[in-house]
């Protein structure tokens, strides 16, 4: 725990220095009110101030106590479910979303641990079909169509 | 006699079978979702939100109230039947629920979970609507500088209260405000933070954001439970599920103390009903005559936490309603979809959309009738639906917040934002950053940014305007007090324990 908030702090307080250096392109102040610097060069050095105080707590004995939430393993259904859902939006335009989600609920429920072919292509078939009733047949959304025609 | 007459038209409202059918299909997913662990009232309204957007506003915000009082005695089932909470609301019903689903009674566990959710659900929505129009009445004499106090005290609230550290709190606050001025600057027109994409011109959407943040982070971090429900049938069938004389004698006291308590502590910004839930708990077991017996299942136990965290959820609507400042996640969320049907939340709005105010206090006395019958007689279905295993359900479940994202704008722009909010939410959850203050910030930073302008004008750039005006003043000084409460209370804290160590 102490390394992953030590590396999520600094990340932090780079992020906001980026924030200070931007804002710093636009006007602080537009006829005596505050202008689009403003704010965000102020939430910049705030946040740059707030995120030294995890980084503070990781050399002090508080954050040796708590244990590491990336365990080994951790990580397994991250990749699964991120993976899965980022090649559905890249295949969408060549299946279409209705299939490219359709694939993506097997890929999720067979990874994730369901053994049953049945039952993955089952739920794998039927939630695209609820989701086409409840999105494009109720809601009338036009959801991105590929080469199958839906 | 006037609030009798608005109440007779917002029961009006809600009884268009529009309205109902929507006011239905929230209760029924509200308790769904609240029965799943793993998909808690802020995730479920995340995840739902999408189902409204063909409809009117005032249908839409009727169903988005179900689900969120629903999901308050959803999060009950699983805590009896199988000692798992659906949602943190929930915990302390595990206490006693479980224990007396051990002993066989879990039939009248979830009888008096629905019985003290509805009845406290109900007097609270009385009290909503007697003291929500008095609250718009008195907050309509505020301008700009009490706006932008009330926001800062509604952040600084929920930032220093949710999460294990006020710190993280703090920043993920801070971070949401940044995300809000991502977008053209209402002032000069130029684009600020936008990478050079158009689609973030119009700034960061709130949906993406909470689906990404509470929808996905939930899918990733829930663990995998492996509990089977394996349920007598005869002890969840609808006759059992009728509480006993000995246990209304037992739990009505609590009821009626737990409600009173619960709906104040959900109307404090940042509270909510986990910590009604725990206080109330707490205070049936010190009042009660067998408190000793808590623990080891009596109804008490059950009864107090139920009332609780049903009427915190409808107390942590009078300010969002009245001050347009919510107090949860679970609220913001709502704020958010009310601004997304164009309505701005805060004492104008009773005057304005008096069909939507007094429509959405209407069906929440029909949603609690709803919320009665499913609880006697859908028991068994619900139990039914909470076999689905955690890998379909996870699928099933993404797919729905990817679509739904993507309906938001008809976008994929959307859908690859949300799966970036899924991977900073995950993050977040590990590290302990809370995800509520972020929404929240995200929700209310272009109204407070522009607030702020206004002050600053009203004031000919008089920067302590915010505290020399006695309302806006008084607001500022709680605000900062909560800033500085979580140090506070661990300098006592700590001072206490020296004391008692000497």
């Amino acid at each position: 725990m102490r390394m992953a908030n030590r590396i999520a702090s600094i990340l932090i307080i780079i992020f906001a220095l980026i924030i200070i250096y931007q804002s710093l392109q636009f006007d602080y102040m537009v006829e005596g009110t505050p202008g689009p610097g403003f704010l965000p060069f102020w939430l910049g050095v705030f946040i740059a101030l707030t995120a030294l105080i995890p980084l503070i707590k990781t050399f002090t004995g508080f954050a040796s106590k708590l244990a590491n939430p990336f365990k080994t393993g951790e990580f397994n259904d991250f990749f699964i479910v991120l993976g899965s859902a980022t090649v559905a939006a890249i295949i969408t335009p060549i299946t279409g979303l209705l299939v490219a989600l359709g694939l993506m609920i097997g890929t999720i429920a067979r990874l994730m641990g369901n053994k049953n072919w049945k039952t993955v292509i089952g739920v794998a078939v039927v939630t695209p079909i609820l989701l086409y009733t409840i999105f494009v047949f109720v809601l009338a959304v036009p959801v991105p169509k590929g080469i199958f025609g839906f | 006699m006037e609030t009798l007459q608005n109440l007779l038209f917002g029961l009006s409202v809600a009884n268009d079978p529009i309205n109902l059918v929507y006011c239905l299909v929230g209760v029924i997913f509200g308790v769904i979702v609240g029965a799943l662990p793993g998909l808690g009232p802020s995730a479920g309204i995340a995840v739902l939100l999408p189902l409204t957007f063909g409809a009117n506003p005032i249908s839409g915000i009727i169903m988005l109230a179900g689900i969120y009082y629903g999901a308050m005695y959803g999060g009950s089932i699983t805590s009896i039947l199988i000692n798992t909470p659906g949602d943190s609301a929930a915990v302390m019903t595990t206490l006693d629920g479980y224990p007396m689903a051990k002993k066989g009674r879990a039939g009248q566990a979830l009888g008096m979970a629905a019985f003290a959710s509805i009845i406290g659900g109900t007097i609270s929505v009385i009290a909503f609507m007697f003291l929500a129009p008095a609250l718009a009445e008195f907050a309509i004499r505020f301008g700009p500088p009490e706006y932008f106090a009330l926001m800062v005290l509604g952040l600084t609230t929920i930032a220093g209260m949710t999460g294990k550290y006020p710190s993280k709190g703090f920043l993920s606050a801070l971070l949401g405000l940044f995300f809000a001025t991502i977008g053209l600057d209402l002032v000069q027109g130029i684009p600020r933070f936008a990478f050079g994409t158009y689609h973030l011109f119009e700034g960061l959407d709130f949906i993406p954001v909470a689906m990404g943040l509470f929808g996905i982070a939930e899918i990733l971090t829930a663990r995998s439970d492996g509990h089977v429900i394996k349920v007598d049938k005869k002890d969840v069938a609808w006759r059992k599920l009728l509480p006993s004389k000995e246990d209304w004698k037992n739990a009505w006291a609590h009821i009626l103390r737990s409600t009173g308590l619960g709906f104040f502590i959900g109307m404090l910004p940042g509270a909510g009903a986990t910590i009604a839930s725990f206080i109330t708990y707490g205070v049936a077991k010190k009042t009660s005559k067998r408190g000793g017996e808590f623990g080891t299942g009596v109804i008490e136990g059950v009864a107090a936490p139920e009332a609780a965290n049903n009427s915190a959820s409808i107390g942590a609507m009078v300010p969002l309603l009245t001050l347009g400042v919510p107090g949860s996640g679970s609220t913001a969320i709502m704020l958010g979809a009310l601004m997304m049907f164009g309505l701005r939340p805060g004492p104008l709005l009773f005057d304005r959309n008096p069909d939507f105010v007094w429509g959405l206090i209407g069906s929440m006395y029909i949603g609690n009738i709803f919320l009665l019958i499913l609880a006697i007689l859908a028991v068994p279905l619900f139990v039914k639906i909470l076999n689905v295993s955690r890998p379909v359900l996870s699928a099933t479940v993404m797919s729905f917040i990817l679509i739904g994202s993507y309906s938001l704008n008809n976008s994929m722009f959307d859908v690859g934002l949300t799966i970036l909010f899924g991977i900073l939410g995950f993050f977040m959850k590990k590290l302990d950053y809370p995800a509520a203050p972020m929404v929240l910030a995200l929700v209310l930073g272009n109204i407070l940014e522009t607030s702020l302008r206004q002050s600053i004008i009203i004031s000919d750039g008089n920067p302590f305007i915010f505290f020399t005006r006695p309302i806006s003043g008084t607001i500022m000084v709680i605000a900062i007090l909560a800033v500085f409460y979580p140090l506070v209370k661990k300098g006592i804290q700590h001072f206490l324990n020296r004391r008692i160590a000497q």
